[in-house]
């Protein structure tokens, strides 16, 4: 698997899940490397955009290409071989709670190992690979919490485990799914930095959808405004004026019918 | 790190790491058990002695039906299906109904009072809330010892198996209805006690304290609030075990009281065993039926 | 205003009293005769000292010591018990599997070749419902019945005793199992997914992780309802608690009675003690 960043080229795209489409007619073009920071409110899209990025979401219509691949010309295996390279971290995390960190993470590359031999390394890890997990975890601040029980960690602390399980995918690219969102603001910009950080030292593409706006214009080169399913914006942070957010977030001219209010939670209306 | 540094380190993390010394000794200790069951046990897989395959000819030789003996006429087979659930069959059926209900009704009306008693946060002074002046610890005390003594009340119960509480009480009660009511009832008071309990240990304190606040005595607490929060949990407690008691009312005839059992033993002592496996069925028919009004019952509270 | 949960506590009364009509439940037959009396009271008056050795008047030259009998009993009732469950676990995992959704829940995303698709579609519905069916019947017949029937078809082996317990075990872990694995959360099942893992892997080291604790703690209830099951097999002439209960009572030692009862207690609080430790080591 190369370990150069991947590209990714969304034409038309439109996602329905049967309650109205999330997203429509999308356009989108990634190249390798860049960090591009999704903005938008809840429902926008976000997390659907996302998901089709890393395959696991089917586009009624339009195509979705990675590193010029189309994804629906793909074969199962193929499928499975493109979303191992794409590092997903989810919102809320999906950790196996009553389980050791080691495995956590380890689960990250099951999808490069036949069934027999993922079934070794979870029972009986080698070597490297505890030594990789280690390095990690150390990168991203809790080597000590190696062998612990996931449960008994903190948010924070499980926020960094998803990220390392999601690194040692070896993927060539990084999403985040509201990587801030359960976290206090002093500790978001140690997240969000720790992101941009990681994906510059291994020259990852880097998506990650954020409803801080501030966080977003400051660490991301390049914004992507979704609203209601579509591009609001796509614009260099330095250009994008204040202006914009007011009109991307403005419930009043366009209130969409089932949100429930400003604050609520991101992404729980996404399956 | 170098590499030979972070070995040693995570070397060190494994050494220190929080161990499940119990979980881990136990699922070790688990497996032995089952490998030592099966060898120091009798488990042969004799059939191939001369008596058993003779015995087990004859069983299968029994075990067609009547009327298929000799060629299928639907006649026959219709006047013999018919007779045997007039004889018997549909009378065992329904009284082995009317044991499992009675006793399930019995075991979910004692235990009501059993899991109150049972529940620590009922069964203690300052019920949900904090007594200004604290009680002395002798009433404390008995609160705690009500609590375990119910406890210890329920385990014994339900760990006696419905077989055995029935065949004690017929030597005393006789065997009519009554010592497979009652020992139905008496094993799944034990169960449901237990069960109410942790449910009403696990309600939502808040609103009790509020009642509490307000000056109500615990038995208005109860009445008000508490019953109808456990209610629905209790209620499918109470389906689940009823199917069980459908089950086990089957097999307690087996010790004459008249339900399907007994005519199953019956019919097994006279080697009609084509008769048994008919009464059998029927069983399996009666705890479907059961399973299925249970699955609707439990749904219907659920949704409520 | 009346609620379907009244309704529900209506129609239990109802069936209470239906069911207590049919089946002659007259509470003044409640009250021993002379003879019942007697038998309560003389039992009940040992309950507190239950016999150490022998009771009977004609002592047999070479038997050993009633409590060695006694934990012989026990051991033989562990033996049984261990054997059925094992077994019943075997059985009750792989169908258990077969009877949930989640073998053939299939990729949202439909990553899945033509062929894969075709069979979901049409095979594994029938498997699944085969696999349900089969632990319906299996749970449906109580492992006395079992018993009961193996002992007219084979004679007395314990093999065909362990199997009697072992096969409506089976069925009732594979409906548990099943439904446990239903509802478990697929929240890391799809992180699984996005990672690229197998079908296969998605429910190895996803699904059933978040299961497995409560797949566990039913299995050790099911020890306990199996060393039930187990003792009360004596009844029957096997080798198990309930054969010498049965015999002593018989006998009219009581004393006898209460010791093999207490050992069966003892027994059934050693496996809820065990069990309630593993659990929580396993959640400290």
């Amino acid at each position: 698997m190369s370990a150069a960043a991947s590209g990714f080229s969304l034409k038309a795209v439109t996602v329905d899940y049967g309650r109205g489409p999330a997203l429509k007619g999308l356009d989108l073009d990634i190249e390798p490397g860049e960090a591009v920071a999704f903005v938008g409110p809840s429902g926008a899209g976000k997390t659907s955009l996302l998901k089709v990025l890393t395959g696991t979401v089917r586009p009624r219509s339009g195509s979705v290409a990675v590193d010029g691949r189309r994804l629906d010309t793909l074969s199962p295996g193929e499928l499975r071989a493109m979303r191992a390279l794409v590092g997903f971290i989810h919102q809320d995390l999906a950790l196996v709670p009553n389980v050791r960190v080691i495995k956590n993470v380890l689960a990250g590359r099951l999808g490069r190992l036949s069934f027999g031999r993922s079934l070794q390394a979870m029972l009986f890890p080698p070597r490297a690979f505890v030594l990789e997990a280690h390095r990690l975890l150390e990168r991203v601040g809790i080597g000590d919490l190696l062998y612990e029980r996931t449960d008994r960690l903190s948010g924070g602390q499980r926020q960094r485990v998803a990220i390392a399980r999601a690194l040692f995918q070896e993927p060539a690219a990084l999403l985040a799914d509201e990587p801030v969102s359960s976290v206090d603001p002093a500790r978001a910009r140690d997240v969000v930095a720790l992101l941009r950080s990681l994906a510059q030292e291994r020259g990852l593409t880097l998506c990650a959808s954020l409803h801080d706006v501030d966080l977003a214009r400051e660490f991301f080169p390049r914004l992507v405004g979704l609203r209601r399913g579509a591009v609001a914006f796509d614009r260099p942070a330095d250009r994008v004026s204040q202006q914009d957010f007011d009109e991307l977030y403005d419930l009043e001219s366009d209130p969409m019918p089932d949100e429930r209010s400003v604050g609520g939670s991101p992404g729980t209306r996404t399956p | 790190m170098s590499g030979a540094e972070r070995e040693r380190e995570v070397r060190r993390l494994r050494r220190e790491r929080p161990r499940r010394r119990f979980a881990r000794f136990s699922g070790w200790a688990l497996a032995s058990l089952a490998v030592y069951c099966w060898l120091a046990g009798d488990f042969r897989l004799d059939l191939l002695d001369e008596r058993r395959l003779a015995n087990l000819r004859r069983f299968l030789g029994e075990l067609v039906p009547y009327p298929l003996r000799e060629g299928f006429d639907l006649r026959v087979a219709w006047e013999w299906t018919v007779g045997l659930l007039s004889q018997r069959g549909l009378e065992a059926a329904i009284t082995t109904l009317a044991i499992a209900v009675a006793a399930i009704c019995l075991a979910g009306l004692v235990a009501s009072g059993l899991s109150l008693a049972a529940a620590r946060n009922l069964t203690t002074p300052e019920a949900f809330l904090q007594d200004p002046v604290p009680p002395p610890r002798w009433v404390r005390g008995a609160g705690l010892g009500v609590v375990y003594a119910t406890r210890a009340l329920l385990v014994l119960l339900r760990s006696i198996p419905e077989y055995i509480w029935a065949f004690l009480l017929i030597s005393v009660i006789g065997p009519s209805a009554w010592p497979a009511v009652l020992a139905l009832a008496i094993h799944n008071a034990g169960i449901l006690g237990k069960l109410g309990g942790e449910v009403v240990e696990n309600l939502e304190t808040r609103p009790l304290s509020a009642l509490r606040a307000l000056g109500a005595t615990r038995s208005q607490i109860v009445v008000t609030a508490i019953f109808p929060m456990a209610l629905s949990r209790f209620l499918l407690f109470f389906f689940y075990r009823w199917e069980t008691c459908v089950r086990e009312a089957t097999v307690l005839g087996m010790l004459g009281i008249v339900s399907l059992g007994y005519w199953i033993q019956d019919a097994r002592a006279r080697t009609q065993y084509d008769t048994m496996i008919f009464l059998v069925a029927l069983g399996v028919a009666l705890v479907l039926v059961g399973d299925l009004l249970s699955a609707v019952a439990r749904r219907v509270v659920r949704d409520a | 205003m009346i609620g379907a949960r009244s309704w529900v506590i209506a129609a239990i009364a109802a069936a209470g009293l239906w069911a207590g009509w049919h089946a002659d439940l007259d509470p003044r037959a409640l009250v021993p005769s002379a003879g019942g009396l007697q038998v309560a009271r003389e039992f009940f008056a040992r309950a507190l000292s239950p016999a150490l050795t022998y009771e009977s008047t004609t002592a047999v030259p070479g038997a050993s010591p009633l409590l060695v009998k006694a934990l012989g009993a026990a051991h033989q009732t562990l033996l049984f018990a261990g054997a059925a469950v094992s077994l019943a676990l075997a059985i009750g995992l792989p169908l258990g599997f077969l009877s949930s959704t989640v073998w053939w829940e299939g990729d949202p995303a439909g990553g899945e070749g033509r062929l894969t698709r075709v069979l979901r579609r049409t095979l594994a519905p029938l498997v699944y419902a085969f696999a349900r069916t089969l632990a319906t019947v299996m749970r449906s017949v109580h492992e006395l019945l079992w018993a009961v029937i193996f002992l007219a078809a084979f004679g007395m082996s314990h093999l065909a005793a362990v199997v009697a317990i072992a096969v409506p075990f089976g069925g009732t872990f594979a409906k548990v199992f099943s439904e446990l694995l239903d509802e478990a959360p697929r929240d890391t099942a799809a992180a699984l997914r996005a990672a690229g893992a197998s079908p296969l892997q998605v429910v190895v080291f996803g699904v059933l992780p978040r299961a497995q604790s409560d797949m566990t703690a039913y299995a050790f209830y099911r020890f306990e309802c199996a060393l039930r099951s187990s003792a009360v097999l004596g009844f029957f002439g096997y080798p198990t608690l309930g054969y010498y209960l049965a015999a002593s009572f018989e006998n009219l030692h009581y004393g006898e009675v209460w010791t093999y009862l207490y050992v069966l207690l003892l027994l059934i609080a050693a496996a809820d003690w065990w069990s309630g430790t593993f659990r929580r080591s396993f959640a400290a």
